[in-house]
């Protein structure tokens, strides 16, 4: 039935030899960890302030490496978003934005965040975020945030600083583009030492975009891990995982956390270990993940269907550094910055899934067509028309939101589900419905 | 050899009994509160009505009732289904067009009857069967009626709203301001194709069409479809037994491979 034996590494040809686990691998040993990870980077955002440390707000694109390297702690009220949408209190917080008059329309992980901002309370202390020092907005993701950003720094009368990055429609980055993003950059670490009464030290600004090269080098070999058959790992395990690369990228603890995530994976693939042990179906991902509802991965795991590749976990292989950087550490980071996954045209977005589905030998792509992210979700018919043209590749639409799960209809998503599986199906049998094909011609023509 | 194709759909179930030489019998109900009931009433009776009486046929059950259905079976969802059914009717098939009680859905066929890719709007009743029937009774006219009384309409009135319960005061506030129900109806014809065409064009469209589902038997909707698809759009003797049919034939194709 599976193809085990189409394997990459010696590790899987060794495996094919073997009996192949039936047991679908549980949890990851590293999940423990991460617990505790961002446990504690959670309590220091809420014990910053006693510790006199400034806290700064900023967007999941914003450069975080001269934050860690100035000791402002970051808080990502996107990331507060998804767990918002994890632990299913999405609406509630949602509602409280729609009721002061935001639209259904606007991103959810805005709703949620202002929700709780209003309100004063959320699922991690009972409270919401801890309130900025400052405020930094990186416009490279999508429009929302530069507004989400305002209201946020009006709410607590904070500095702002938008962080302007043009828009990449192919790459190379433009040296014009290049020169204005390293001119915002150094707009922004004069705003924050103004702001925090701290300075930036260049040396120690090196050694954290160290530790995001280190950070970054550890994710991509977790990624590649998953080119194994069965993959070690599912979408499920990477959208949890990615947490730390968002959130302490640049940092020691990160550095050693994807170290331990890596060993793992390495082991279970070299075991033939995964969590769709009779994998049948390799799929890529594309978009945020459905974060309220991780039971729809599991239903596609029950029909022998793995996630092997999200470009929305892969984005986040895109902040390393060079040595040759280390000497323009500003330009480097304009660099990376400008050409982030959502900040470019629809072509470089093409060729990175294309890329991605070879290399991880897929058979599909499932797109989350996401309610909420407008940026991530507009280009996505013409990704699917270049999966389909260019790899012969079937593709799937699903509708849903990443945390509001009101905009989402489950039987109607499972039947969907279950047809692109038998579409797969259909091909891997390269059978048809020939035999009886024609049998009950007949009917009108208008 | 006989199989059996059960569609246990949101507003009617449908069944089938498929034999050597074409369709045996077939049933159409009403879906009630109960799916698994419906399922289970429309199998007895086209099993009666093909004067058979062997619960172990091959059966696949298809529609969103499918897993519940309370005899042997196996499952398929409509999509693979309908395909299957409008390439049994028509083998030419390159693109289907399903509007049911509640979903409508644009399918690219492949060579054999294979889906290849598949467009759905089943998050809303806009632009289905369901649709017009609330159109019908706002009207005062009978479902059945709708698609002689548009044809003769040269300016179909603008419907601009997409959704059941807007487009429903819409239609009304023409009544009250005299434009003819003929006009009308005529205009909700067009907003349901257009509102499929989006779906066929997400797909790509590709000839032969085939056009199935109860709203098939609306000539007014087939022929908006046939001036926006540019071509003749093919539609079985039955519509809305297409995916009862697919089912049938898909049962079929494995007992055959199974031999
Ligand atoms: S719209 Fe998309 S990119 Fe922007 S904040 Fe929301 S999820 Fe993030």
């Amino acid at each position: 039935m599976s193809d085990k034996t189409t394997g990459t590494s010696g590790a899987t040809e060794l495996r094919a030899a073997e009996p192949g686990p039936v047991k679908p691998a549980g949890r990851l040993k590293a999940d423990a960890d991460l617990k505790q990870l961002m446990g504690k980077y959670y309590n220091g955002v809420f014990w910053a302030h006693r510790l006199h440390r400034p806290i700064a707000w900023i967007t999941s694109g914003a450069p975080v490496e001269p934050l860690y390297a100035m000791g402002i702690t970051p808080v990502y009220p996107e990331n507060y978003g998804a767990i918002l949408g994890s632990r299913k209190c999405a609406v509630e917080y949602c509602e409280i934005a729609e009721g002061a008059g935001y639209s259904r329309d606007l991103c959810s992980y805005a709703r949620g965040s202002i929700g709780s901002m209003m309100a004063d309370r959320g699922p991690l202390n009972g409270r919401g975020l801890p309130a900025p020092d400052v405020l930094i907005c990186a416009k490279n993701i999508c429009n929302v945030v530069v507004k989400w950003w305002e209201v946020m720094a009006r709410h607590y009368n904070k500095p702002l600083f938008i962080l302007d990055t043009p828009y990449v429609p192919e790459e190379p980055v433009k040296p014009h583009q290049l020169e204005f993003v390293r001119g915002q950059l150094e707009e922004m670490i004069a705003f924050l030492e103004k702001h925090t009464k701290r300075r930036l030290s260049r040396s120690r600004l090196v050694r954290v975009l160290e530790n995001s090269t280190k950070t970054v080098a550890l994710w991509e070999e977790v990624q590649r891990y998953r080119q194994a058959s069965p993959s070690p790992s599912s979408a499920l395990d990477m959208f949890t995982n990615m947490a730390p690369i968002v959130a302490i990228r640049g940092t020691d603890a990160c550095v050693k956390y994807y170290r331990k995530l890596a060993d793992e994976l390495k082991e279970r693939a070299a075991h033939g270990v995964g969590p769709v042990p009779n994998e049948r179906y390799r799929l890529v991902w594309d978009n945020i993940a459905i974060w309220h509802n991780f039971r729809l991965m599991k239903y596609f795991h029950e029909r022998g269907a793995v996630f092997v590749g999200e470009t929305y976990t892969n984005a986040w292989g895109e902040y390393s550094f060079s040595p040759e950087d280390y000497k323009d550490p500003i330009m480097a980071m304009a660099r990376q910055y400008s050409g982030v996954l959502l900040n470019v045209g629809p072509e470089v977005r093409l060729g990175r899934l294309l890329k991605m589905a070879r290399d991880y030998r897929a058979d599909g792509v499932v797109f989350h067509s996401n309610r909420s992210c407008k940026t991530y979700s507009l280009s996505q018919y013409f990704l699917a028309r270049g999966v389909q043209e260019q790899l012969g590749l079937p593709t799937l639409f699903i509708e849903a939101d990443m945390t509001d799960p009101r905009a989402y209809a489950d039987a109607a998503t499972k039947t969907r589900v279950d047809a692109f599986l038998e579409i797969l199906e259909g091909r891997k049998e390269a059978g048809g419905v020939g035999a009886t094909a024609g049998a009950g011609a007949g009917g009108r023509t208008c | 050899m006989l199989t059996v194709g059960v569609d246990i759909g949101s507003i009617t179930t449908k069944a089938a009994v498929l034999g050597d030489d074409g369709v045996v019998a077939s049933v159409i109900i009403p879906s009630g509160s109960r799916p698994a009931e419906a399922a289970r009433e429309a199998h007895d009776e086209v099993l009666r009505r093909a004067q058979v009486n062997d619960e172990a046929l091959p059966t696949i059950a298809t529609g969103y009732g499918r897993v519940t259905a309370p005899f042997p079976h196996t499952t398929v969802t409509e999509i693979t289904c309908h395909a299957a059914g409008a390439h049994w009717s028509f083998p030419q098939v390159g693109l289907v067009v399903d509007i049911g009680g509640q979903d409508s859905k644009a399918i690219r066929v492949g060579p054999g009857g294979t889906v290849l890719d598949f467009a759905m709007n089943d998050k809303c009743a806009a632009g289905t069967g369901r649709f017009l029937e609330v159109m019908a009774r706002a009207l005062g006219v009978e479902l059945g009626q709708m698609g002689a009384l548009a044809a003769g309409v040269a300016e179909p009135t603008r419907i601009s709203n997409l959704c059941t319960v807007f487009a429903e005061s819409e239609v009304i506030s023409y009544l009250a301001r005299g434009t003819s129900k003929e006009e009308i109806i005529a205009g909700l014809h067009r907003s349901i194709a257009n509102r499929v065409f989006g779906l066929v064009s997400r797909v790509g469209p590709r000839p032969e069409y085939v056009f199935t589902g109860g709203v098939a038997r609306n000539s007014g909707v087939a022929a908006e479809l046939k001036r926006l698809l540019g071509g003749p759009v093919r539609i079985p003797p039955d519509p809305q037994i297409v995916g009862a049919v697919g089912a049938a034939v898909i049962a079929r194709r494995r007992t055959f491979d199974a031999k």
